[in-house]
């Protein structure tokens, strides 16, 4: 049994103009030990996924359907008490924005431990403190930083405070969500290594969201590609890299702008889909370079290839 | 000035007083550019490459008299313009425009973007209503927001980011401009369609014979782009030259921690050339070489003198005590065990 089950997840934005259908239909597991990078544009769904699993999804938005298993348990399921129990302690999380995610008047040390608190882990204020400051020390900050505010850290430090916090019950699952936008390349690379780290010590799991299909290459043993709300690919990251099935993340490979590639970028054509109305047949079709007759009219099933999930008419004719 | 170069910068520098007043917290002098100089040919493309925290976004609104700068000089087209007042500057500023990373906050909201680009036009006289309208529809349909008539009366809230990027493209370029500073005008737009607006400034630039100086923080991006490559760290350059060489064969130990350290589909799970820490807080910069805190090739040296941005040949400057020989990178490459 994989640690995450994802079967045929409906995640809808409930407007005014219609349903977003943000995430619609994803199914997709994951196993124990493995690093998945969750690659999509901006509308792809990538970080309505994350939120979904948390059971995090911001109102108008709700889970319209399909299931989320995590080691046998169904998380659509649980009501928020249950869920409580399981966010922060079994699935730690992090976001993009490390500024957005602290307090700004009250100390690391205060921030990082209400977690065990919550759980019940420290019984007081103190132990509290004590137990946050080992888990700064964990994430490569110092110990006493537990007194700090967050304004007295750098970005990067801000985002290893954040991880401290999210690692610190040693959940089975880390799910990134864009960690390190707001970063340069060096600080990107020294938390990617922290992340590693981490997963390697408590033996996690980990999910990391992001648009930049270079960064989830660099560690991801499986890559995941996401369009408009579907899962488009899916399977080992030197497969997907090197021989993508899916036109879209052959586009997204050439779109990436890469020191060591060629010295020319090619885009992909069009905008993407408007969810509330979604194009008919494969929602990749208005912009896809190799769209069959097929392709307007018939949504492309998941099909296994080998080693791997892909949703494309032509790749399956490829086969 | 030798002919062929639009902008001539020297010495320039720019420090920012926070706090100190009244509730206003400790007083801190934030040098944000401290001392940069180079220029800039017409029709050649720097890209000005740097963390936050590097100065750069201050140094290309500084060229563009934006920003009052404390000291240096700034020559555009042979004119001092360091000191010039706003009476003197206003002719000149359609020939000098600025796109900036976040196109949502370049427009306003409830102005149709048709007009938005119309707009600079009317504003500099330089035409009528009706005719700047013309143009608008004209820069609507180069930019690709077709039909343009449509576009004309949209709001930027009914465009995606790449198509409110092109507007705001569309608005620097209706006044014909000879210098752009295009300040991370892609980090905002999605990765596929990324190229579609880079392609639309190298278009304008040589329809145009425009300068420019394209601000980011992405190297291989500035790669696309870029004749030479300028990296600023803490307020100074401190490696520029031809974008190619500088990319093959970096000699500033910073350069090469870039480089390695780049997000690279195929440099997966690549060593990088390490170095130490975060960059300093520009409030407190370390004394010497503003690096050497975090350079593994720091010397005793390095933490008393700064270097100055030296002239290694071949039009490339490096400021470093301490440079990495020629070729560095590729035998660097070879001993871990890439070639």
């Amino acid at each position: 049994m994989a640690l995450l089950e994802i079967r045929d997840l409906r995640v809808y934005y409930y407007t005014l103009l219609g349903a977003v259908r943000a995430v619609d239909g994803v199914t997709m597991d994951v196993e124990r030990g493995e690093w998945v990078g969750v690659v999509g544009e901006s509308g792809s769904g990538k970080s309505t996924l994350a939120l979904a699993i948390m059971r995090l999804v911001p109102p108008p938005g709700r889970i319209a359907g399909g299931s989320i298993v995590f080691d046998g348990v169904d998380l659509t399921r649980l009501s928020e008490g249950e869920m409580r129990r399981i966010r922060g302690r079994r699935i730690g999380m992090v976001f993009q924005d490390p500024m957005a995610s602290l307090d700004p008047v009250r100390r690391i040390g205060d921030q990082i431990g209400d977690v065990f608190l919550e759980h019940g882990v420290a019984s007081s204020r103190e132990e509290a403190r004590r137990l946050a400051g080992e888990a700064l020390e964990m994430a490569g900050l110092p110990r006493d930083w537990v007194d700090r505010y967050p304004h007295q850290l750098s970005g990067g430090q801000r985002q290893r405070a954040l991880i401290a916090g999210a690692v610190a019950l040693k959940p089975e699952l880390l799910i990134a969500d864009e960690p390190t936008t707001a970063l340069d390349v060096i600080v990107q690379a020294k938390i990617m290594d922290l992340i590693e780290e981490l997963k390697r010590e408590l033996g996690m799991t980990v999910i990391l969201i992001t648009h930049d299909i270079s960064l989830a290459a660099e560690r991801s043993t499986r890559i995941a590609v996401m369009y408009a709300g579907k899962l488009v690919e899916y399977g080992p990251v030197d497969a997907v890299v090197e021989d993508p099935l899916h036109p879209y993340t052959r586009g997204l490979l050439e779109s990436a702008p890469d020191l060591w590639g060629e010295k020319r970028l090619r885009g992909i054509p069009g905008y993407p889909p408007d969810l509330r109305r979604p194009p008919r047949g494969c929602r990749f079709h208005p912009r896809c370079p190799v769209a069959l007759e097929k392709c307007r009219e018939e949504e492309p099933p998941l099909v296994r290839v080998g080693d791997r999930l892909v949703a494309c008419h032509r790749a399956l004719m490829r086969r | 000035m030798p002919a062929g170069e639009i902008l001539v910068v020297e010495g320039l520098r720019k420090y920012f007083v926070k706090g100190g007043g009244f509730l206003g917290g400790p007083r801190r002098v934030i040098k944000a550019v401290d001392g940069v100089s180079f220029t800039l040919r017409k029709g050649e493309t720097i890209g000005l490459v740097g963390e936050s925290g590097s100065g750069k976004t201050t140094t290309g609104r500084l060229v563009l008299r934006l920003l009052e700068p404390d000291a240096g000089r700034i020559l555009f087209e042979g004119v001092d313009i360091t000191h010039l007042p706003e009476s003197k500057l206003r002719p000149m500023r359609p020939r000098m425009q600025m796109i900036y990373q976040d196109p949502y906050w370049s427009l306003n909201p409830r102005k149709p973007v048709g007009e938005a680009i119309a707009e600079p036009l009317i504003v500099h006289r330089l035409a009528s209503r009706s005719e700047a309208r013309e143009r608008a529809l004209e820069l609507l349909e180069r930019v690709g927001l077709t039909p343009p008539e449509d576009f004309y009366w949209r709001i930027p809230a009914q465009l995606s980011g790449g198509q409110r990027q092109r507007v705001v493209i569309a608005r620097a370029m209706i006044l014909k401009p000879e210098l752009l500073v295009a300040d991370e005008p892609v980090s905002m737009v999605d990765v596929s369609m990324r190229a579609e607006i880079l392609r639309l400034l190298k278009d304008f630039q040589r329809e145009y014979g425009l300068a420019m100086i394209f601000i980011t923080h992405d190297l291989s991006v500035a790669r696309l782009v870029a004749d030479r490559i300028m990296v600023m760290y803490l307020g100074r350059i401190v490696e520029a030259g031809p974008a190619e060489e500088v990319l093959r064969d970096p000699r500033h130990p910073y350069t090469a921690a870039l480089i390695t350290a780049a997000p690279s589909v195929r440099r997966r799970r690549r060593r990088r050339y390490e170095i130490r820490g975060e960059i300093a807080d520009p409030s407190n910069i370390p004394p010497g070489c503003r690096f050497h805190p975090r350079c593994p090739r720091a010397t005793e040296r390095c933490s008393r003198e700064e270097p100055s941005l030296a002239d290694i040949g071949d039009g490339r400057l490096v400021a470093c005590h301490n440079p990495l020989p020629p070729g560095w990178l590729r035998e660097w490459l070879k001993t871990q065990g890439e070639s």
